[in-house]
This record gives C-alpha cells, sequence and structure tokens, in this order.
C-alpha cells in the first residue's frame, strides 16, 4: 500500500474527535451503538429508515444518488446535523474520501436509461452523481464546508494512506481540520462507511480525552468485530 | 387536476430516482427547487423532457423552466393551459 | 525540497508524443472531427478520437493488446514513452505511481460481453494492470475527482516526494471518450456540435475528447530536464454551492488559486501564463473570468487547449499541465483554438494567436462536477 510520511513526531497533534460507522445495519458514533436493523435489510430500506432516524428532515437527501445517500447520514451523524461542525472558517475544513467502487452503483443504473438506440433516454438527474466525489459536493454544500477536497480510490481503506496524507495537509497547507474515511456501496448493494473527524489539539493530550489520530486508531475502529456480525 | 397531480407526482418521484419519497410525502405546493426538494436546473432537464414525452409540451428557455416547474401544482396548471390535445397521457 | 519535472508524454488525437502534439498545436490543427461514438447507441459528437489503428500497431510493438483494455494500452505507451531517456527506475520501492481517471474502463460497463475479468471495471484493477505491467512494488495511488482528478493527482504526487515518501512518481492522468459519458453530457446538452469555442461569446458547449498524459517527477536534481522546471505547489476548495453547475460568481476556483498562491509565496504579477480549463459551456468559462479578475490575474496570458483535443476529463489536469510545462521551458504562448471574440463576463487576456515570451511562473486551473476547484503553480527553478 502507498504510504505518506508522517512528520517528524510532535511536529503537529492531531485528535480523532468524533468518528461514525455505518455497517450491517448497525450505526455506530463514538463506540456508542446508535441504531441497528436486522443485517438483511436491503440498503433502500436500510438508508430510508436511517434518515428518518436522524431526523435532519434535509430535504435535499432525496435527489441523491445511493452513494452521497450513504455518505450524507454517515457524516450527519458524525457532525450531528453540523451542530460538531469545527469552530473554524468553512475553507479551513478538508475533506478526503475513498472508496473501491467509484461511483459503479450509480453508473450501473444510469446504463439502465441507455439500453440501446431505440430505448435512448439518458438521465441527467443520474448522470450528474456518476462520479464518486459528487458524495463529497453534497457534504460541503450541506455543511457549508469550502476547503481541500479529494477522492481516492483503493481496493480496500488504506489508512495509512490517509492518516499520512491529512497529517501533511493539516500540517503544511492552510487546513484545519478534516473529514476522512472511506464510503463504499456496491453493485450488490453492500455498503459500508466510517467517517473520522480530525482536529488539532489545541490542548494537552493528558486534558484531551480524545483518540490520537493514527492509521492504527482507524483500523482498529473500522476492523470493530461486533460491526462485522 | 387531482388526477393529473397524482400522475405527475408519480413522474416525478421516478424520472429523478426520487425512491425514498413517496407521492404522499411530496406536498403539491412545495417548492420543487432551492428550499424545497433541492432539485437544480440538471433536474429541471429532466423535468423537461417528461413534459415533452408525457404530455407534448415544450419549454421555451430556462425562465420558462422556473416558472413552470416551481412546484407539482404549477406544472399541472401549465400542463392543463397547454396540453397538446392530440398527445396521449 | 523541489519537486522536478522529469519527463513527459501526451497522447491525443494529435498525437503519440509531447512533441507531436506541440507540434500540431502550434500549427494550430485541430483532433476534434464529427464523429459516431462507440457502435451501440448511434451518438454523434463533435469529439476528439487517439487514432485506433495507431495505438494498436504502437501496443502491438510492446505487448500483447488483447491483455489489456483501450485505456490501458494508452497508459502504457504514455508512460513508457516518458520514461525512455530519463534514468528514473520504475519498478525502485523509491518511485510511487499517482493515477488520475474519472470513468477508467466504463467501456467494459457498457459491454459486459468482454473478455476480462469482472473486476475489471473497477479503477483500482486498472491502476493495479498498469503498475504491474512497470514492475512497480507498490499500489498505485488513485485520484478520482471529476475533472479536477489530474491537478489533483500532480499536487498529491507533489506532497508525497516533498515529504520524502518517495523520490519519483509517475503520474498518468487518463480517460477515454465512451457511449455512457457522452449520452450523460447529451442529456445535459452540454455538448457542441462543432468544435468548441473556450472563453467565446458565442460559445456553445464543450467537446469530450480521450488521451492520455504522463508527468514524470523528481526530487533529484540530476534527473530532471535541463530547464529544472518545478511544481511549487497547488491547493483546492470547494463551491459549496451547486453540484453540477460552477457557482456564479467562482468563489471555489478564486479560493483554490488564491490557497495556491498564498502557499507557494508566489505574487500575481509573476504569473507569465494560465492554463485555463476553457471547456467553452456558457457558464464555465464566465465562472473563470470572475474568478480570474477577483484575482487580479485578468490580464495575464490565458487559453484553454480543449480546442486543440477536447476535454478529456481525468487526463485533462495532466495533458494541459505538460502544455504549460513546455510552453515555459520554449517561451512560448499558444493560441486558444476555437476563441474569436471576448464573450465572458469578465475581460480576461485570451491568446490569439502564437507568441514568444519569456514564462518563469504558469498557473493551471480547473473545475469540475461536484463544485470542486484546484489550482497548481510551475516555476523555474533560480526564479523564486
Amino acid at each position: 500500500m502507498p504510504e505518506f510520511c508522517s512528520p517528524k513526531k510532535g511536529a503537529i497533534d492531531l485528535a480523532v474527535s468524533r468518528y461514525c460507522l455505518v455497517r450491517n445495519g448497525k450505526v455506530v458514533l463514538n463506540d456508542k451503538l446508535l441504531y441497528e436493523e436486522d443485517r438483511s435489510t436491503d440498503f433502500p430500506s436500510f438508508i430510508r429508515s436511517l434518515y428518518k432516524k436522524d431526523g435532519s428532515d434535509y430535504r435535499k437527501f432525496f435527489k441523491m444518488d445511493r452513494l452521497s445517500k450513504l455518505g450524507f447520514l454517515t457524516a450527519d451523524i458524525l457532525l450531528e446535523k453540523g451542530q460538531h461542525k469545527p469552530d473554524l472558517k468553512d475553507e479551513e475544513i478538508a475533506i478526503v474520501i475513498s472508496n473501491s467502487q467509484s461511483s459503479l452503483e450509480t453508473d450501473a443504473r444510469f446504463l439502465e436509461t441507455i439500453p440501446d438506440k431505440a430505448n435512448y433516454f439518458p438521465n441527467p438527474a443520474l448522470f450528474v452523481y456518476t462520479l464518486p466525489n459528487l458524495m463529497v459536493g453534497e457534504l460541503c454544500i450541506r455543511y457549508r464546508i469550502k476547503g481541500e477536497n479529494i477522492f481516492f480510490i483503493s481496493q480496500k481503506p488504506d489508512f495509512d494512506f490517509l492518516h499520512g496524507y491529512v497529517t501533511n495537509m493539516l500540517q503544511f497547507t492552510a487546513m484545519k481540520a478534516a473529514i476522512t474515511g472511506w464510503v463504499d456501496l456496491d453493485m450488490q448493494l453492500n455498503y459500508e462507511a466510517v467517517l473520522f473527524l480530525v482536529e488539532e489539539r489545541n490542548c494537552s493530550s493528558a486534558d484531551d480525552q480524545r483518540l490520537p489520530f493514527h492509521s492504527k486508531t482507524m483500523e482498529e475502529l473500522y476492523c470493530k468485530q461486533y460491526m462485522r456480525e | 387536476m387531482d388526477k393529473l397531480i397524482a400522475q405527475l407526482k408519480e413522474l416525478v418521484i421516478e424520472e429523478l430516482f426520487l425512491e425514498d419519497l413517496s407521492p404522499d410525502d411530496l406536498d403539491s405546493g412545495l417548492p420543487l427547487f432551492e428550499e424545497g426538494l433541492g432539485l437544480d436546473s440538471i433536474d429541471a432537464l429532466s423535468l423537461a423532457v417528461v413534459l415533452d414525452k408525457e404530455y407534448g409540451i415544450k419549454l421555451e428557455d430556462d425562465d420558462q423552466r422556473v416558472e413552470v416547474f416551481y412546484s407539482i401544482e404549477t406544472m399541472a396548471r401549465h400542463i392543463t393551459e397547454n396540453r397538446n390535445q392530440d398527445h396521449g397521457g | 525540497m523541489p519537486v522536478y519535472i522529469a519527463a513527459d508524454n501526451m497522447i491525443t488525437s494529435l498525437g503519440f508524443s509531447t512533441e507531436e502534439n506541440m507540434r500540431q498545436m502550434i500549427a494550430g490543427k485541430t483532433g476534434l472531427r464529427n464523429q459516431v461514438v462507440g457502435d451501440r447507441l448511434g451518438i454523434s459528437s463533435c469529439i476528439s478520437l487517439v487514432n485506433s489503428d495507431r495505438l494498436h500497431s504502437e501496443f502491438h510493438k510492446i505487448a500483447d493488446a488483447k491483455r489489456f483494455t483501450r485505456l490501458e494500452r494508452m497508459a502504457i505507451i504514455s508512460i513508457r514513452q516518458a520514461i525512455e531517456g530519463t534514468d528514473i527506475d520504475v519498478k525502485s520501492p523509491k518511485t510511487i505511481f499517482v493515477i488520475s481517471t474519472t470513468k477508467g474502463n466504463i467501456d467494459l460497463l457498457e459491454n459486459p460481453q468482454h473478455p476480462y475479468d469482472s473486476d475489471r471495471v473497477q479503477l483500482w484493477r486498472t491502476a493495479r494492470e498498469i503498475g504491474f505491467y512497470f514492475g512497480n512494488p507498490h499500489t498505485p495511488v488513485i485520484v478520482s475527482n471529476a475533472c479536477i482528478s489530474g491537478v489533483l493527482a500532480l499536487i498529491t504526487a507533489h506532497r508525497l516526494l516533498e515529504s520524502s515518501s518517495y523520490e519519483n512518481a509517475v503520474v498518468l492522468g487518463g480517460d477515454i471518450v465512451s457511449e455512457f459519458v457522452a449520452a450523460g453530457f447529451q442529456s445535459f446538452k452540454a455538448l457542441s456540435a462543432a468544435p468548441c469555442m473556450p472563453y467565446d461569446k458565442n460559445r456553445d458547449g464543450l467537446n469530450l475528447g480521450e488521451g492520455c498524459g504522463t508527468m514524470i517527477l523528481t526530487s533529484d536534481p540530476g534527473k530532471a530536464t535541463a530547464e529544472k522546471i518545478v511544481i511549487r505547489g497547488g491547493s483546492s476548495a470547494n463551491d459549496a454551492n451547486h453540484i453540477s453547475g460552477p457557482s456564479r460568481d467562482g468563489e471555489g476556483l478564486y479560493r483554490a488559486i488564491r490557497q495556491t498562491l498564498k502557499a507557494t509565496g508566489e505574487s500575481v504579477e509573476n504569473i507569465g501564463y494560465i492554463s485555463g480549463h476553457g471547456t467553452a459551456t456558457p457558464y464555465n468559462d464566465d465562472m473563470e473570468s470572475l474568478a480570474l479578475n477577483r484575482m487580479g490575474l485578468d490580464s495575464v496570458p490565458i487559453n484553454s487547449l480543449k480546442g486543440y483535443f477536447g476535454h478529456t476529463l481525468g487526463a485533462a489536469g495532466v495533458l494541459e499541465s505538460i502544455v504549460a510545462v513546455r510552453s515555459m521551458s520554449e517561451n512560448l504562448l499558444v493560441a486558444a483554438k476555437g476563441f474569436q471574440q471576448k464573450g465572458t463576463a469578465k475581460n480576461i487576456n485570451i491568446i490569439c494567436e502564437n507568441q514568444n515570451r519569456t514564462i518563469n511562473h504558469s498557473l493551471k486551473m480547473a473545475s469540475g462536477f461536484g463544485g470542486c476547484n484546484a489550482g497548481i503553480l510551475f516555476s523555474k527553478e533560480g526564479s523564486y
């Protein structure tokens, strides 16, 4: 896996302020199981009930594609409908997300609108979502996040790389906080999302109960056994 | 008009892939763009195709699109006033 | 530490090398033609296609064409050509591949009867095939972020090298023209039926293009080109406004450019050339002019290359950066093909004919769906 060398220890002290995992019908926020449905519940039903449970009443949710809905709800729970958006300028907050499937689930649905020459009705409302970074765009609009954004693709979550990239960005650019993680949805509607809110530590780590921002931390949270059952 | 509104709700949901919305959730007076459902100019293109395909109505330009697609109700009114009688639906 | 450009290659409708492409552009040639896209849907469009016969014969010399998809073949030829004549060891663990693409092998999704594994349509799989071919030990970094992917890939590679994570980077940007994308843009009514006219009063849409661009970067000055051109840095920003249309005031692009200059400590007055995004859609080009005006960059010579080889999506940022770097090494401004009359919201200084000019610093900018914007700065070493 590619590696982004972290700067010298102590150069920048970052913490995971909050994290949210969504997988197998479960939603976990900061180690607390927030919501649970039977793992056999299909994705569209699951995401519909999660939207109601989230209670954001964000009407733009309805026009999003499925990948964006997954990313949006995971972020909405992470930020608690924006209440936990870092107290920084909009342009100082970045989003660095990755997945393996890109927007393939939506791509396949778009192709269904153009099956052959005689049935050629390309749907613009779907086509617009045939890029994975549209999900990031939706988050930026919802929370007015205007900083750097980038979407990476990898076969599996590469927390070493994300950690290195985000650390480098927060140390050497004007960015001061980031939402980073993995939001994936395949053509069989298997889904998983894990998002971390990363911020600079402003006080000594002794007083700060937050988890340190390490790739190991992210890996451990992502691999939580109970999320796999 | 009620039948048309019911039909339009189904068409809008289908065409824009609003799969988590049921016709009952979609108030006919709800602004479709900006604060309402947050539809945008791309969605307006899809709706224009629906208007043409189902009701034989072509819209002139962006301004007309904004006016007609304000809500399901304004769409229904425009269709009732301008429907091409030879066109099916 | 400085990150140098060591080599590059361009594959577009205009040719299979940077030199060939530059020659054709300088001669005012365009690779845009009215053609049918693919063979299933009968979509006719003004597009820029890489010559398939030449692609076949070039690839035939080096490997079994059947093993690789169209995009992969283009990518492999491009990287091979770029590496030739450099000392860069692509098999070394000190070399990382960074790949930019929006839709990868999307033609495989359109045509399920293809001869490859089902996961070949995955972007990570395409990248792996390319990395494996060259024997590089790392999983490539893949950036897929709409039309700013190429610029972001260069920024990512720059940061990887500057942090000493690696010594060399092979940055490849590539996309093919597909029925999938053509149908989509057609549904947006965003395509022009004729060769596009970036920044022009009568512009009416974009043309799709395909191609691959490779930039080889290195932190070793001994491996850099004689002109010693460096990537100073770059930035991105989101409009946070609309997912499909560019922002009406260009705020995101303005911030991306401003942040690029701030981060690199370069001043507006020293920018000698801007490679615009210039897709020739009414809104995009207006938005760029607003952002440039706000930055005080409206009198800097600017062009768009979309009139030469179309909008190559994931390849655009890399291909167009290569031309920016060549413009610097040859001190030559290339005309904005397709432009005739000013017609953007704010006046900008569009290059109307090829001209010689010393360029020490150039800025590449890009914008894309999802409200994303990016900028990257290239400079001659010793000029800052």
